[in-house]
């Protein structure tokens, strides 16, 4: 009888520790991927419904092909808080890294030195108290 | 902030023209009425840039190198294949406190077709 007792008990325990374990893997939602829809973007308070955009958006490479994805914390401020700086991964659907995304660069290949992609040409625009704009162009020879 | 309370940086994402992704921020006083220079460094900016809800790319953090009231950075991070397509500018600064950086975050431009 006590035996009985034992067995019944270390069941029930098993069951309990499986079910804990099985939850919250179950629970676990796959990510989402895809584009950001044009109604995620609110263009009169300047945000961006985060409910709207999936958790990795796809990115596209410097001739406009398509590179893989990005993860959407990686690019869109979270609570006020700006993305954070520095190469952005890229991941395809199984969510395997395929490079990252340099800023002033772009996609940049595994495999790939981020140094042998060259910047983009970029113009930093200073405003003059005459109301006119001082542009200088950075880059451009690369 | 800058010696003088009030001072506050406003941002602004646009399309300046074909695909060219934007990102200002420009020193006020409060409200956004009246500009104010800000000396070197106290003004950053970056600009990322999106076609037809894909990410193209994003800019480094760009700071302003003389004393400006408006500053601002300006590339173009999308390609622009023929045919219609939907931009948009995302636009980050941030301004000197003159202890840290406080961050402005959340600005979009309108889609803007071409």
């Amino acid at each position: 009888m006590r035996k009985t007792h034992k067995w019944l008990g270390l069941a029930i325990a098993t069951v309990l520790i499986m079910g804990i374990v099985a939850i919250p893997a179950m629970s676990e939602e796959a990510p989402t991927f895809g584009t950001i829809p044009d109604e995620a973007w609110d263009t009169v308070d300047g945000s961006v419904d985060r409910s709207l955009v999936p958790d990795y958006v796809a990115a596209l490479d410097r001739s406009g092909d398509f590179a893989g994805y990005v993860s959407a914390d990686d690019i869109l401020p979270t609570d006020g808080t700006p993305a954070p700086d520095g190469p952005i991964p890229v991941v395809d659907g199984n969510l395997a890294l395929v490079g990252h995304m340099v800023p002033d660069r772009g996609f940049v290949p595994l495999g790939t030195l981020f140094e042998d992609v060259p910047r983009f040409p970029v113009r930093l625009i200073h405003g003059l108290e005459d109301g006119t704009e001082e542009i200088v162009e950075l880059h451009k020879d690369q | 902030m800058h010696g003088l309370l009030g001072v506050r940086s406003c941002q602004e994402a646009v399309i300046a023209s074909v695909a060219d992704n934007r990102a200002y921020t420009t020193s006020w006083y409060t409200g956004c009425i009246t500009a104010k220079n800000s000396s070197s460094g106290y003004l950053g900016v970056r600009a990322a840039g999106y076609r037809d809800g894909y990410f193209c790319n994003v800019t480094s953090w760009y700071y302003n190198s003389s004393t400006t009231w408006s500053f601002g950075v300006g590339t173009e991070l999308c390609s622009n294949p023929p045919g219609t397509q939907s931009f948009y500018t995302q636009a980050d600064s941030r301004y000197w406190n003159g202890s840290s950086y406080t961050n402005f975050t959340e600005t979009n431009s309108p889609s803007q077709n071409y």
